[in-house]
């Protein structure tokens, strides 16, 4: 597990231990990575932040759509393994949660120790947490700086 | 002694968080009054979980009503909370005695003594206990022989880690599947007690499994260690609980004679 | 009121149940449920599912057909989980004074007639 905030460690030690997930990845409503857990190429993190926070957008929208429903966590089970993906809010700002599990453990597990996970961050989120803009002047930096402290590189 | 009696009950009344307890308990176990005595302690024991003079007193107390296996509870949680309890140890001593187990009575005698030289009863008490078992006293064997002798026809004792301690189970083609069982009864330990505390049911004691090929009973003679006790399909499973938690005993004595 | 929670009405007249609910084996998550209390049934469904796949897991390895029933026995109460048809569990909770005798024949009644 790796993490750029150190106050989301624990907790999500604490998930990934409980939950079996196989893969966890914490993300700004942007994208931006928080932290991770399970992979392995910072390619995959990019593309599964960018495209887990692709998701939850267009869902928005699509409940905005369908007259204001707020849908809550997605699930898409698959053969062998399954994706939780589910936003909610800090006082940081919203963030994503995107667990890949598979059957040594259950969706009802992931979902119910996700439930923890959140009302953990939301203890451990410091009042002087804020969210950052969506894209700042040092963006790539950031970028860059971000998956450098997430994979050890 | 009315008096101390009067003076004690008066402090505890003043202060129920008092230590008077103790002496209470005691002075009260002296005169035969065990129910009151037994009483005054589980107050004292509840309000005061972490002192082993506590479980000592209560052990003491348990043992003279005839609670052989409560009063084993009471002091190995005493020698938990305080390896070098002395009165603990006697009291495992005097258990032992009972038992005709002279090799435990010897190693306890001992432990105690070394914690206090100068109790020249104490040592004794382990020199002619010495001699004894020097002098090949078939009540001196070993009690590691059968640690789950009434755990019926299936018993398996497995570690946290998944190791087998003691016992065997087979598949019904007559191999043997102790490792692999074991292996999965550690992971089972944990599911169960993290089901009873997110559940909030409190401290777990019995789980019991009814299936259509055995029943199967798990307790947890310690905190580290859980225990299978298989029987055949309908089998009452409280009677089945039951020779699981005896096993679970001579489970615990047997890890405990070993020192673990 | 859906017949799935219909069938969980015999469960939670007997005194001292909590909750019982219909859980999907596989996912741990509620089909149906009935709580007489404030209790977290999403919680139940997880960890009991999970257990029972445990046990099952287990008794497979013995060599043994899965289990049909198992009670988790607690100082403050008990945690009941039978296998129904469908791959669904039968669940319940009791508090420190349930009938976990009661609750037991409810769930093996409900394993022999279905759920439906």
């Amino acid at each position: 597990m790796r993490a750029i905030e150190p106050w989301v460690g624990q907790p999500l030690n604490r998930f990934v231990e409980e939950s079996a997930a196989r893969v966890v990845l914490l993300m700004t409503s942007s994208g931006q990575v928080i932290a991770q857990h399970g992979f392995t190429r910072s390619l995959d993190v990019m593309s599964a932040a960018a495209l887990g926070a692709g998701i939850v957008a267009s869902t928005g929208e699509l409940g905005a759509l369908l007259g204001g429903e707020n849908f809550g966590a997605l699930v898409h089970q698959g053969q062998d393994q399954g994706v939780y993906l589910a936003p909610f809010t800090l006082s940081a700002g919203p963030w994503i949660g995107l667990v890949v599990y598979g059957a040594e453990t259950s969706l009802g597990l992931v979902q119910f120790f996700f439930g923890q996970l959140v009302s953990e961050l939301v203890e451990a989120t410091p009042t002087t947490a804020r969210p950052k803009a969506v894209l700042a002047d040092d963006f790539e930096d950031e970028l860059d700086a971000s998956l450098r402290a997430l994979f050890g590189e | 002694m009315a008096d101390d009696v009067q003076a004690l009950t008066a402090r505890l009344a003043a202060d129920p968080t008092s230590l008077a307890f103790l002496a209470l308990a005691e002075e009260l176990r002296c005169r035969g009054q065990l129910a009151a005595a037994r009483a005054i302690a589980s107050g004292g024991v509840a309000r005061h979980p972490h002192l082993a003079d506590g479980y000592d007193v209560m052990g003491r107390i348990l043992a003279d009503q005839g609670e052989g296996d409560l009063a084993f509870d009471a002091w190995t949680t005493a020698l938990r909370l305080s390896p070098e309890h002395i009165g603990a140890h006697k009291g495992l001593a005097y258990l032992a005695f009972r038992s005709n187990d002279l090799a435990r009575v010897l190693r306890h005698l001992e432990l105690a003594a070394q914690h206090d030289p100068s109790d020249e009863a104490l040592v004794r008490a382990v020199e002619r206990t010495r001699a004894q078992v020097a002098g090949g006293s078939p009540s001196a064997a070993s009690p590691t022989g059968t640690p789950l002798g009434a755990g019926g026809p299936g018993t398996l004792l497995v570690d946290k880690q998944g190791r087998r301690l003691a016992g065997a189970i087979l598949h019904p083609d007559g191999s043997e599947v102790s490792d692999t069982i074991a292996a999965q009864l550690a992971a089972v330990a944990r599911e169960i007690a993290r089901t009873a505390r997110l559940l909030q049911l409190g401290v777990w004691s019995n789980l019991e499994v009814e299936g259509p090929d055995a029943t199967w009973s798990l307790v947890a003679p310690t905190q580290d260690t859980i225990l299978l006790a298989a029987d055949q399909p309908g089998t009452p499973p409280g009677r089945l609980a039951m020779t699981a938690e005896r096993a679970a005993r001579q489970a615990g004595q047997w890890l405990e004679s070993l020192g673990t | 009121m859906t017949r799935d929670h219909d069938v969980l009405e015999p469960l939670v007249r007997i005194p001292g149940v909590r909750a019982a609910l219909l859980v999907a084996e596989d996912d741990g998550l509620v089909v149906s449920e009935a709580s007489m209390t404030d209790v977290d049934t999403a919680a139940i469904a997880a960890l009991s599912s999970s257990l029972w796949g445990k046990l099952r897991k287990t008794s497979v390895a013995s060599g043994h057909r899965p289990p049909q029933l198992l009670q988790l026995r607690a100082d403050h109460g008990a945690l009941l989980v039978a296998g129904l048809e469908r791959e669904l569990l039968g669940v319940a909770v009791t508090g420190d004074t349930g009938n976990t005798g009661l609750v037991r024949l409810a769930l093996l009644a409900l394993q022999r007639d279905g759920v439906r």
